[in-house]
């Protein structure tokens, strides 16, 4: 089946591109709509990016494992790491009040991760990380009024865009 | 100017303002490319930037911490920084992080010069 992806990434910032390239490839196979791919690209660079940053102990050895399926007008996306226990669900929210003086950057990444994704869960099994996300493809995005263009891997094969059920 | 693998900046002075025009995707690969820059201009003297987002397909928070970065840096040294020409996608990233609140956008690089004006007078 094209709706399902699995696949590694070394834990080095130069893999970011792969990531790109990967979710590219996955999104025209499994008829995403431009905006789920670059929504999804951006969660998973910014998680990515926490964890090369500030995780993995071994950045010559240690990997992310990424499984990407879409089922129906659903997107179920997990990523593995073995990298130092980080439940990113319970880091602070940053303050959205302040002023420009005030402003920090801190926390903006994964708060970019929550606004987008509509289900995240965390646990941490043995020595492995395990982030579980799941996206609706129909449902209003990053509460923006607009739906987004969804195209079904049928419709795909047609060249016909379709609004999702 | 500039030139990561997947970003490019050019760099153009008109009158006292000067303009870059961002390219490709800003992330945290092509972010250090993007401060250099920015931060070399300032450090000149440079008291009015414009950042011309209108080809670039894709920021992620590092690219936002350079803008925000920049953007207390000019203000501390009574500059002034103007976003201009978002695509969608982009505006929606300053918008969900909020910066949209504190941050200059124009609709168009022209708009952006105009604004400041209203910037340096306010």
């Amino acid at each position: 089946m094209d709706n399902s992806l699995t696949f590694k990434l070394k834990c080095q910032m130069t893999e970011l591109e792969n990531l790109r390239g990967k979710l590219s490839l996955f999104g025209q196979r499994a008829g995403l709509p431009p905006k789920a791919i670059w929504i999804i690209n951006l969660v998973l660079d910014e998680l990515f990016t926490n964890i090369v940053s500030y995780g993995c102990e071994d950045r010559g050895n240690d990997t992310v494992r990424f499984t990407i399926s879409r089922i129906g007008d659903d997107l179920f996306i997990k990523m593995e790491d073995t990298c130092i226990p980080f439940n990113p669900l319970t880091s602070e929210p940053p303050d959205m009040t302040c002023g420009l003086a005030e402003r920090c950057i801190g926390g903006i990444g994964l708060h970019l991760v929550r606004q987008m994704m509509d289900h995240l869960q965390y646990r941490r099994h043995r020595n492995t990380n395990i982030l579980e996300m799941k996206k609706s493809l129909s449902d209003k995005c990053a509460g923006r009024e607009t739906e987004m263009d969804v195209v079904k891997p049928d419709q795909k094969t047609k060249g016909k865009k379709g609004k999702a059920d | 100017m500039g030139k990561g693998e997947n970003m490019e900046i050019h760099q153009t002075k008109q009158g006292d303002i000067i303009i870059f025009q961002v390219t490709g995707r800003l992330d945290s690969n092509s972010s250090a490319d993007f401060e250099e820059a920015v931060f070399g201009v300032i450090r000149t003297g440079t008291k009015k930037v414009i950042i011309d987002f209108g080809e670039l397909d894709y920021i992620s928070s590092a690219g936002l911490r350079i803008i925000l970065k920049a953007t207390k840096d000019l203000k501390r040294k009574e500059g002034h920084m103007v976003l201009c020409a978002m695509q969608d996608y982009v505006k929606e990233v300053f918008e969900i992080s909020g910066f949209d609140t504190f941050l200059p956008i124009a609709a168009s690089v022209g708009e952006g010069i105009t604004s400041f004006e209203r910037l340096v007078s306010s």
